[in-house]
């Protein structure tokens, strides 16, 4: 051994003298890089960039040698070396790695909540912390640009598009029956609970071609994955009360839960302004399972059932101030299964289908309605990454619709039904095209095909998105949107026409460490809408049309103000339509000129607490007064509402909450119901369309156990 | 070949070759450089020195445990969330080959218990149950390979003492522990060689704490 180095040593010493090599390293555009990495292959030889990206060591050994440069967020360089003996001076310049993560991404259209999108917008955990939202998806959406709040349909009203144009996905799949049923002019629920999702999106237009049957919005929502372990979870409310217990498993897990809602108490306490003859009911129970298969891949089923009812006095609307019992009954099956996975690096799979069965039966005096839908829904889409920068996706879908009406007179025999079966086949193919990091583009086009209206649409979707500079986008999209015309109006008539509309979205998007700007400009173009006519034979056109056009500004900020954040959604809305029973064009009553609400959320350490506030404002929406000769020329006064919560950490497993809406007690007016015959003097009297009472009382308790005992509901909260 | 340019290496720079390999050699110089480090760009530039020793002495664990070691500290040092997440990312990476070469490393669990916890302060709204969750898992599994790892035992202590200060619940149940882990450290920590001795100082902070 001693031999052989000293051999080496008399050979190499003739190249003793010391060479360097030095230079700097630098990004694409020349912006130096310090604490980069240089060193030379299978050797200890190398340094760190300095303060000015410069690099310098010595290295004594000759030949060919591999020089390698590292820096975190940049590729990694490899250059040759010939070193002869001789000083190397060498400039390096490292191309930042193709993060997808850091590439642009479409804002156009866009609002992502939770860890599953990247468009950051609200923390899915945190809709529950938004004041006024009271656990409801749709409620804590409406507190972001675009969407415009309608007191009387609880639904999700966007881009001046009516709730039933905003679609409902599960983990891609199609939801017939995303919200609880209620009397007339009584605001809805959404059917889930927000805690199911660990990401909630909601586009306000111009949607990928995977998404049909929406004319305005896609309202998506992913459900967790694993649950972290074992737990019982108990909900004690003023309303009622909910159990839920969770199994865990190696690869599995099962969530089983039940509950009671039961608003009389409450409602005996709390001044109400109308007169209830049973109060809202409700009890339902559900099961979510989740198994981990290979390759990364997922199972899921959600599986629910719900049962409500209510009887409520309303007026008979015959000008005298006599009221009528109104009784709604609801009952609700739902199957949502599915299951993704990734066969290869390339490849990601999904499967999935839903089965809804929904009847919902409503007594007036005598009459009863009753309205049954069973829906179903298949759906496989399959992605396929062709390079870094392009991905091919593509899928199928078929989804059932069977509805009916069945009208009855109470202690009558017989009855008169319509229905009608609806079978809709459709398909989409997509191509996501990243031409650097800082464009991208999305090619899309959607074809379906009605078998009930005999009719084929084709859909194309285009969008793109250029990053303008580190922290800000602008981006664009445009697409064609098919939508079934309402189930009430497509009963017995199946030569109506898809309803139709075009968006035209340019977005803007600033992001800076917590603070984000956002500003959107859009135009909407509805088509084949469907009109009411006097044809005895088409009773039923799809002579109507519309546009919509408004600009949405967003600020949300989690940064100003220590342990506080907030955000300011503001909308205008310019709206028209000729449709339905309308005479000629006007604004419909359902458009909010200007739209206004800031959430404010706080932080407090020393009480373990975490306070919200939400202020809405909601500016004068028409109405259709039967008093005067101009259509929709009424002016209902402006909407306000001020909301505060207040979350409150007892123990690590026991959170009590407390939330209240309107505390300042504003005057809510939704529309009027005029009466159907005028008095003696020619005047049709008219009574208001209120909320269920002035202000809304919350009060829970949420506990949690674990085995360990040491987990909380700190997520539940978000602080 | 590697031996071969190892030898030839030594023989160039001129240093030692009696008792120390190169690789022990380049492991001193960067560990004496990881003492004194102080700022994010020390931290980097001795970042930088065990991931050279980690890609030639690939069959070491510890320049790969100390370059992970050093991201996370890094990530400690730092504000923006992106970039701390980047500097976890790259001590992920090393952590995951320490327990491939060592699959019951008690230092490597420990060690991402720690990262756990840079996870969690990234966004601790939205990250707190999850990265809680994980850093407890990986402190049982470094204490049930060796259930008298000082740093473990450390990590642990600073877990739940955080917990409780939220909480305000009782810190002073813990100073029992605190006694006995800084009583014991020394024998606790018999550690051979280069291998992590860290902790000692951040215990006595916890001890100063208790007695507050």
């Amino acid at each position: 051994m001693k031999s052989t180095v000293l051999v080496l040593f008399i050979l190499f010493s003739a190249t003793l003298g010391a060479q360097t090599i030095s230079g700097v390293v630098t990004d694409i555009d020349g912006n130096p890089l310090p604490g980069a990495n240089v060193y030379i292959e299978n050797t200890f030889t190398g340094t760190s960039t300095d303060a000015n990206g410069k690099y310098a060591f010595s290295f004594t050994d000759t030949g060919v040698f591999v020089l390698i440069t590292e820096f975190v967020g940049f590729d990694n360089h490899r250059q040759s070396l010939q070193l002869l003996g001789t000083n190397h001076q060498l400039a390096i310049k490292l191309k930042e790695t193709f993060n997808e993560l850091k590439a642009v991404t479409i804002t156009a259209g866009s609002y992502g909540t939770g860890k599953a999108e990247k468009a950051l917008v609200m923390s899915s955990l945190e809709m529950v912390t938004t004041a006024g939202s009271l656990g409801d998806i749709n409620a804590a959406m409406r507190s972001l640009p675009g969407t415009s709040n309608n007191g009387e349909s609880g639904k999700l009203f966007v881009h001046g598009g009516e709730g039933r144009e905003t679609g409902t996905y599960i983990d891609g799949i199609y939801v017939h029956q995303p919200y609880t049923s209620s009397a007339p002019n009584m605001a809805v629920r959404g059917r889930f609970n927000p805690f199911m999702f660990q990401g909630t999106s909601f586009s306000t237009g111009g949607y990928s071609a995977e998404y049909g049957q929406a004319l305005s919005s896609v309202l998506t929502l992913n459900t967790n994955d694993m649950p972290d372990e074992d737990a019982l979870n108990i909900s004690l409310m003023t309303v009622g009360g909910d159990l839920a217990g969770t199994k865990k498993w190696k690869n599995g897990a099962l969530t089983v839960s039940g509950n009671y809602i039961n608003l009389k108490p409450y409602m005996s306490l709390i001044p109400q302004n109308y007169e209830w003859n049973k109060e809202p009911q409700a009890y339902g129970g559900s099961m979510n399972f989740r198994q981990k298969t290979k390759g990364s891949g997922m199972f899921k089923v959600y599986a629910s059932m719900d049962q409500s009812n209510l009887s409520q006095f309303q007026s008979t609307r015959d000008g005298t101030s006599a009221t009528l019992q109104t009784d709604v009954q609801n009952n609700n099956q739902f199957v949502n299964v599915n299951w993704h996975g990734s066969p290869s690096k390339k490849w990601y799979i999904t499967i999935g289908g839903s089965f809804t069965n929904n009847k919902d039966q409503f007594t007036r005096r005598d009459d009863i309605l009753t309205q049954k839908m069973m829906g179903n829904h298949v759906k496989g889409t399959a992605k396929y990454h062709l390079s870094e920068k392009i991905r091919i996706r593509g899928g199928v879908e078929n989804i059932h619709t069977d509805f009916g009406n069945q009208y009855k007179r109470l202690n009558q025999e017989g009855d008169s039904s319509v229905s009608f079966h609806e079978n809709l086949t459709a398909g989409f193919l997509e191509a996501q095209v990243y031409t650097s990091a800082k464009l991208l583009f999305n090619i899309g086009v959607r074809g379906e095909n009605s078998q009930y209206l005999n009719r084929s649409t084709v859909s194309p979707r285009l969008s793109m998105a250029y990053k303008t500079g580190e922290n800000s986008s602008l981006s664009a999209a445009y697409g064609w949107f098919y939508q079934n015309p309402m189930n009430e109006h497509l009963l017995n008539r199946d030569y109506l026409a898809n309803e139709m509309a075009q968006h035209y979205v340019i977005s803007y998007n600033q992001t800076i460490k917590d603070r984000t700007f956002r500003t959107e400009l859009y135009y909407k173009g509805y088509q084949n809408l469907v009109k009411y006519g006097n044809s005895i034979t088409a009773p039923y056109t799809n002579s109507g049309d519309g546009y919509a056009y408004g600009i949405d500004v967003y600020l949300k900020d989690k940064k100003s103000i220590k342990n506080g954040s907030y955000w300011i959604s503001y909308s205008y809305l310019k709206a028209e339509r000729n449709f339905r029973h309308y005479p000629s064009t006007a604004t419909p009553t359902f458009t909010v000129p200007h739209s206004l609400t800031v959430v404010y959320k706080h932080w407090i350490g020393d009480w373990r607490s975490y306070v919200g506030g939400s202020f809405r404002y909601g500016s004068s929406r028409v109405f259709n007064d039967k008093n005067s000769a101009e259509f929709n020329a009424g002016k209902l006064p402006d909407n306000l509402s001020l909301d505060l919560n207040w979350s409150f950490l007892y123990r690590q497993n026991i959170i009590l909450y407390a939330s209240a809406t309107n505390v300042l007690g504003f005057e809510q007016v939704f529309g009027y119901n005029y009466d159907v015959v005028p008095n003696s003097e020619g005047v049709y009297g008219r009574t208001p369309t209120l909320p269920a009472a002035k202000s809304f009382f919350f009060v829970g308790c949420f506990i949690t156990l674990t085995k360990k005992g040491e987990t909380n509901q700190l997520d539940k909260i978000n602080f | 070949m590697k031996t071969f340019t190892t030898i030839i290496a030594l023989l160039l720079t001129g240093q030692s070759f009696a008792g120390n390999s190169a690789y022990e050699q380049a492991m001193e110089a960067a560990l004496s450089q990881f003492a004194t480090s102080k700022s994010v760009e020390d931290m980097q530039s001795t970042a930088n020195s065990f991931q050279r020793i980690a890609k030639f002495a690939d069959a070491e664990w510890l320049p790969e445990y100390y370059q992970a070691h050093c991201y996370v500290l890094m990530s400690f040092m730092i504000k923006d969330g992106a970039q701390k997440d980047a500097y976890l990312d790259v001590a992920e990476k090393s952590i995951t080959k320490v327990l491939e070469l060592q699959p019951t490393n008690t230092e490597a669990y420990a060690l991402q218990a720690f990262l756990y916890t840079g996870r969690l302060v990234v966004d601790p709204m939205t990250r707190g149950r999850e990265y809680s969750i994980k850093s407890h898992e990986s402190l049982k599994k470094a204490l049930a390979i060796n259930p008298t790892n000082p740093r473990a035992l450390y990590l642990q202590l600073t877990n739940e003492i955080g917990t409780a200060n939220f909480f305000g619940t009782d810190t002073s149940i813990f100073c029992e522990r605190i006694e006995t882990l800084q009583t014991n450290w020394d024998s606790y920590n018999q550690v051979a060689d280069m291998n992590p001795s860290w902790g000692k100082n951040q215990a006595q902070n916890l001890k100063a704490d208790c007695n507050n």
